[in-house]
């Protein structure tokens, strides 16, 4: 490796659909015949796949999760979701109790970053996470709240704070990574969501305009088709406009952001990512996995995943090979349970 | 022990402990114990009692010695450790997962399971979140639901009290028929607004609130008609449909997610948004039961049921008056023959 000429080294994935589709057909049979128990072993397989076929530098991932620990996660969050339910059906104690889960969130949060952080790994050094609840408080809660009242045209502020947050938390073997950015570049990335909203709504309208005048008002309520077929083109010119939309903005902000991340010692990443190709491959994945009823699935991440790691570089400044992991004390699986039910994902950037 | 003839000899490169630097090496696996050595100069850099255990195999890729102070052998010779560790259970799961002959039949019996997940799990799945709703929970969400209406497309009723007061009577009559318990579950409150282009309607949210638009109290004076169209619903929330058709979409892209994993960023949110945005329309056996039980209610009110029928009947011309294309009530010649039914079963 030339290092006065630093090189973009491009993230590697070398799995394939064949060997995917045979292990998420098991974890699929499996996980309904458990009634959906394997389905936390099935969750480490994946991530393990992943992780382990992604290389850079030569040397790959992993990921370090049990089922078991997944498992008891997802239990313990199920029985305070229940739990909390029944308190909140006594009015007082409901409202405490909802604005106890509020302050505990950004708590649940951190967790769920250290554990997953703790439970990967890049060439046997395990990733760390530190962050303050502070920090978490007002990248999740508060400022969220405040962007609601700006209508969302602040959500690019909250968006850069919360990638702040969640990025500079993590360190490898020593190492801190460090992302900051200028807002103007998670502004075009808005704006150019916008003007796709904007131009679209604009078509759907005409061709709209010219179809329903020609339809027959009168036949709409005694033939069902014809006012289920309105309605199906409403809610497809919805998602045409507003869905390729969202798969632009963050195309773009992936850009930025990991244009704008560094690694302690000199390294830096890239990603060039472009949105007409994101969005073309994952408006083509879509439709071909619901007409596949599901089972082009395996091969669609596949395709997406070898697509991002291989617009992703690390541009290094030297050899890799002085990391060294920290001892860990063990962390528990129940904050990554509940950003798995919440739904958030901010494990690796790729 | 160099020459001994059941050691196995593996190639690959040694971590040590915690570190990210790699080493070329060789491990020299007998039964009883293993040895890592440098490949270059043969030096040993770790010997250990007790067999060489790898981490379960996971498609083709390296296959992984994690020793207890943190370091790691890694080998790309994956059936010399095939041979290591041959019949462990992790061997079995790998096979299944390699035994590409097996998946037709898998896969077929996975679209059975799912279409049985689909058919009774999800049901149950949505009574019992229903359930466990609690009742401040569904009021906030009729709040919120109802700011956002006004927020876009709604306005302040123009009506006049004495319109408003007459159909405010006719929705207390209904609900004095109601149950008790089934009538303090909800928080019923009738709210009229005044929402241009969707023409006469009238729609129900979770919590009890009941919205009737200015268009209807204008186009229809006729009690056993408003009783009818408030009478179903009232039946459309003492029933949970929104609630259930709310959790019915939820919990697809739940067990979606659990099931299949990641669908990918454009997939995701159809399911998630999209489906939501479909459950604000209700299934036709949720307007056929509230249909049923509307009318009940409106009969035991002392409202004449047949006021429904006659609803559908005018409301093509209403609608066409005012340029209603945005049908939220689809009434199909199935659900007029159903309701005729029911008045003439009376």
């Amino acid at each position: 490796m030339d290092y006065d000429n630093p090189r973009l080294e491009p993230f590697e994935f070398r799995g394939s659909a064949k060997e995917w589709f045979g292990i998420w057909i098991a974890n699929l049979f499996l996980t309904i015949i458990t009634v959906g128990i394997y389905s936390a072993w099935a969750k480490v397989r994946t991530k393990k796949y992943f992780y382990q076929n992604t290389y850079i530098d030569g040397r790959n991932f992993d990921y370090h999760a049990t089922g078991l620990q997944i498992l008891i996660g997802r239990a313990i969050v199920i029985a305070a979701i229940i739990a909390f339910s029944v308190i909140s059906a006594i009015p007082l104690i409901g409202l405490l109790a909802t604005l106890a889960l509020v302050l505990a969130v950004p708590f649940l949060l951190i967790r769920s970053f250290k554990f997953n952080a703790q439970m990967s790994s890049w060439s046997n050094v395990r990733f760390r996470f530190e962050g303050s609840y502070v920090g978490a408080f007002l990248a999740f809660i508060l400022y969220p709240i405040l962007t609601a009242f700006t209508l969302y045209l602040a959500f690019p502020f909250l968006d850069r704070a919360m990638k702040r947050f969640a990025l500079n938390g993590y360190s490898l073997g020593g190492h801190s990574f460090s992302f900051d950015s200028a807002i103007g570049p998670f502004y075009r990335a808005f704006i150019a969501a916008a003007i796709w909203i904007v131009g679209m709504l604009m078509i759907i309208g005409s061709v709209t305009f010219v179809s329903i005048g020609s339809l027959d008002l009168g036949t709409l309520e005694t033939d069902p088709g014809a006012s289920l077929a309105l309605i199906a083109g409403i809610y497809a010119a919805i998602f045409i406009a507003f869905f390729p939309a969202m798969t632009i903005y963050q195309a773009f902000v992936r850009n930025v952001t990991l244009n704008n991340l560094a690694l302690e010692g000199g390294h830096r990443f890239a990603s060039d990512v472009r949105p007409v190709s994101l969005i073309w491959i994952a408006i083509s994945n879509a439709i071909l996995t619901v007409v596949s009823l599901g089972l082009l699935l395996p091969w669609a991440q596949v395709r997406m995943f070898r697509y991002l790691t291989g617009h992703t570089a690390l541009i290094p400044a030297g050899p890799l090979d002085h990391f060294v992991g920290q001892l860990e004390t063990r962390t528990s699986a129940l904050g990554d349970a509940y950003t798995d039910l919440e739904g958030f994902d901010m494990g690796l950037p790729v | 022990m160099p020459g001994e003839s059941d050691q196995i000899t593996i190639p690959g490169r040694f971590f040590p402990a915690r570190s990210s630097r790699a080493v070329p090496a060789n491990l020299f696996a007998g039964p009883h114990g293993f040895v890592i050595r440098a490949r270059d100069d043969n030096a040993e850099i770790a010997d250990h009692h007790g067999q060489a255990r790898f981490d379960a195999p996971i498609g083709r890729a390296p296959r992984r010695l994690s020793l207890p102070d943190g370091a790691l052998f890694e080998t790309e010779d994956l059936a010399a450790v095939d041979a290591l560790d041959s019949g462990s259970g992790s061997q079995i799961l790998h096979r299944l997962e390699g035994f590409r002959r097996g998946w037709t039949i898998i896969t077929i019996l996975c679209l059975i399971g799912a279409y049985c997940i689909w058919r009774f799990a999800l049901p149950a799945l949505v009574y019992i979140a229903v359930w466990l709703t609690p009742a401040p929970l569904k009021t906030a969400m009729d709040a919120g639901t109802l700011q956002s209406f006004d927020l876009t497309i709604a306005d302040a009723s123009r009506l006049s009290i004495t319109q408003k007061d007459s159909i405010q009577g006719i929705f207390d009559d209904l609900l004095e028929t109601l149950p008790d318990k089934d009538r303090e579950r909800f928080t019923f409150e009738l709210t009229f607004r005044d929402v241009p282009g969707i023409g006469p309607n009238a729609f129900a949210l979770p919590g009890g609130t009941v919205v009737i638009t200015d268009a209807f109290a204008e186009t229809f004076d006729d009690p056993d008609i408003i009783g009818g169209v408030l009478g179903h619903e009232i039946a459309h929330v003492v029933s949970h449909h929104g609630l259930e058709q709310l959790y019915r979409s939820l919990g697809i892209y739940v067990l979606v997610a659990l099931v299949a994993g990641d669908t990918g960023p454009i997939l995701n949110d159809v399911l998630l948004e999209g489906g939501v945005l479909l459950s604000l329309s209700n299934s036709r056996e949720h307007e056929r039961e509230a249909d049923e039980l509307g009318m009940r209610l409106a009969s035991d009110a002392g409202y004449d049921p047949a006021g429904l029928l006659r609803f559908f009947e005018t409301l093509p011309d209403a609608q066409s008056k005012g340029g209603d294309w945005f049908s939220t009530h689809p009434s199909s010649g199935k659900r007029i023959e159903a309701i005729r039914e029911f008045i003439e079963a009376r």
